[in-house]
């Protein structure tokens, strides 16, 4: 059976006293989607979900899972992680993966191949207290695929954790995107978002102020940023430049946006061939940043 | 009904307060009677008489006598059994264990009814256990060893088992109203102990009122099992298991789940 929507949320709302933390969110988000979730810390991300896992209770609003209206049939089909990995803190991992599948009702088959490839099967038998945060972090996504789930939520999965831990994290993440599954990712680190999601939404403040597909809004176009004496030549020859798109002014010079592929060399030489003279060239990589930081002051 | 039993056991089984304290229970549960018996053979040794009679001439390992006067002794430290779901909930809370089975597909009904059928059959298995303990005394030291004796008042068995469980219906909902094991665990001993023991003390020294200590949290439901002793200095004592007392604990007992499903499904999980 395919459904139309993994999720379908509709004016979900929720207030602590006089704090609004989510307000009137609609979103529904389609199979097969990476959604990042993004938002500065204190946005309602984890509060969006918290409502959407049965946690947190919202004060107003409806959402439905797979079509249905949500409880622990649809929650036994979503595999999550909310904040922080949440464990029994003297029983090993074996053991607190036998207490996740008594809850989603499955047999203990699975185990070792989820430890396997979260790279926790040799440690299987240490108690969780003793796992390093990275660790903790791995058996937590271990324990969200068990069910081999139709939806995945990670909220920051990768908070707190070294260098290798992150990118541990990451490659993680991308190989269970290609499998096809929906996941669900808040973040508040922008490159992580554009790494590995299809679609995002930004949060701030609880409200929902922008969303749409990362390709459409955050492609992988080339970003520089070009310096020079004579301005006005330099609008000129930019427009022959095989590759341009566009390019606005900035301080002391442009911002060229060039499709995909082109370096800041190529433009280089392009430009010297030209006869224009430049002072400063930067390739500026942080496009979503950009538009995460454009968006966020559009909406101030 | 199953999963959930088993779910609450195998959060439990590999812990030590579990352990500790079911085990502590049993030990108690086993040494007092036998203990008893030979501290009072010790001290009726040459020691006074009334008219008579020797302190372990009274009937207290008695068929008929033996049900009450067990279940009454042993209803106080059975308040041990209760801190299990003390700890068991309170830890919940601080791991975020509660949050994640919910996450994982737990209603946070399923999670107080695993708690509550858990205790349920902790305290059904002690009860066996006081059972299993008071035949063993009656058979070694009663008079009287004929089925209609042994059988008369075992309805004390059943009212221990709600008396366990009331205790720990009730210290769970504390805990799920207060989420630390330490504060919980100290609170309900100095009320248990002092402020109720007070309390109860006052409302049934007046008279008029006495009828009034079903209305205490703890007391009143182990008031389903009153005090015997009394009737060995030939004062006036109920010898049964009264309706009203069952009516009082099992009120209790509704009350606190009734709660505690409430409290429990109001509030955001942190």
């Amino acid at each position: 059976m395919t459904v139309s929507n993994v999720l379908s949320i509709q004016k979900l709302h929720k207030n602590y006293g006089k704090l609004t933390a989510l307000n009137q969110l609609d979103l529904n988000i389609q199979p097969g989607q990476v959604f990042g979730l993004l938002g500065p810390n204190g946005s309602g991300k984890s509060t969006c979900l918290g409502m959407l896992l049965g946690v947190t209770n919202p004060s107003s609003g409806e959402f439905t899972w797979f079509d249905e209206p949500a409880g622990t049939n649809s929650r036994k089909r979503i595999g999550a992680i909310l904040e922080k990995p949440n464990f029994y803190e003297n029983y090993n991992a074996v053991r607190n993966l036998k207490i996740v599948c008594k809850i989603k009702g499955l047999e203990y088959t699975r185990i070792e191949e989820e430890l396997k490839r979260v790279g926790l099967y040799e440690r299987r038998n240490d108690s969780f207290k003793t796992y390093s945060l990275g660790m903790k972090q791995r058996l937590a996504i271990a324990s969200a695929l068990l069910a081999d789930p139709e939806v995945l939520i990670l909220d920051e999965p990768t908070n707190g954790l070294d260098p290798q831990g992150i990118s541990d994290i990451r490659e993680l993440i991308l190989k269970i995107s290609q499998s096809g599954k929906t996941i669900i990712l808040a973040s508040h680190l922008l490159d992580e978002v554009q790494k590995v999601c299809s679609h995002f939404g930004v949060l701030r403040k609880g409200n929902l102020i922008h969303h749409g597909a990362v390709g459409k809004d955050l492609d992988d176009s080339v970003h520089l940023e070009v310096g020079s004496e004579e301005l006005q030549r330099l609008e000129k020859s930019i427009l022959n430049f095989e590759g341009y798109i566009s390019h606005k002014a900035i301080k002391n010079g442009l911002a060229i946006k060039l499709t995909q592929g082109k370096t800041a060399s190529a433009l280089n030489k392009f430009l010297q061939g030209e006869g224009v003279l430049i002072n400063h060239l930067v390739t500026n990589k942080k496009t979503l940043e950009q538009q995460f930081l454009e968006i966020l002051e559009t909406n101030d | 009904m199953i999963r959930l039993i088993s779910l609450e056991y195998m959060k439990l089984k590999n812990t030590t307060f579990f352990w500790l304290f079911t085990g502590l229970f049993a030990v108690v549960l086993i040494a007092v009677p036998i203990f008893s018996k030979y501290f009072l053979d010790f001290i009726s040794d040459g020691g006074p008489e009334f008219g008579g009679l020797k302190i372990n001439d009274l009937p207290f390992f008695d068929f008929v006598d033996i049900w009450q006067n067990l279940t009454y002794i042993i209803k106080w430290p059975a308040i041990l059994l209760a801190f299990i779901p003390v700890i068991s909930m309170a830890n919940e809370f601080r791991y975020g264990t509660i949050k994640q089975n919910v996450i994982d597909g737990l209603s946070r009904s399923e999670l107080i009814i695993s708690k509550l059928l858990f205790s349920g059959i902790l305290s059904i298995v002690f009860g066996i256990l006081v059972f299993i303990i008071g035949i063993y005394m009656g058979l070694m030291y009663s008079p009287v060893t004929e089925l209609t004796f042994i059988v008369k008042n075992l309805e004390f068995i059943p009212a221990f088992i709600l008396v366990l469980f009331g205790y720990q219906v009730f210290c769970l909902l504390i805990t799920l109203l207060i989420k630390k094991s330490g504060i919980t665990i100290l609170l309900l001993l100095f009320y248990f102990f002092a402020l109720e023991a007070i309390g109860y003390g006052i409302v049934k020294w007046n008279y008029e009122m006495a009828e009034a200590t079903s209305f205490f949290p703890m007391r009143g439901m182990a008031n389903i099992i009153q005090n015997p002793f009394p009737k060995y200095g030939l004062m006036q004592v109920y010898t049964e298991v009264r309706f009203r007392d069952l009516l009082a604990t099992l009120g209790h007992i509704s009350l606190y789940t009734f709660l505690s499903f409430w409290v429990f499904n109001k509030k955001d999980i942190r």
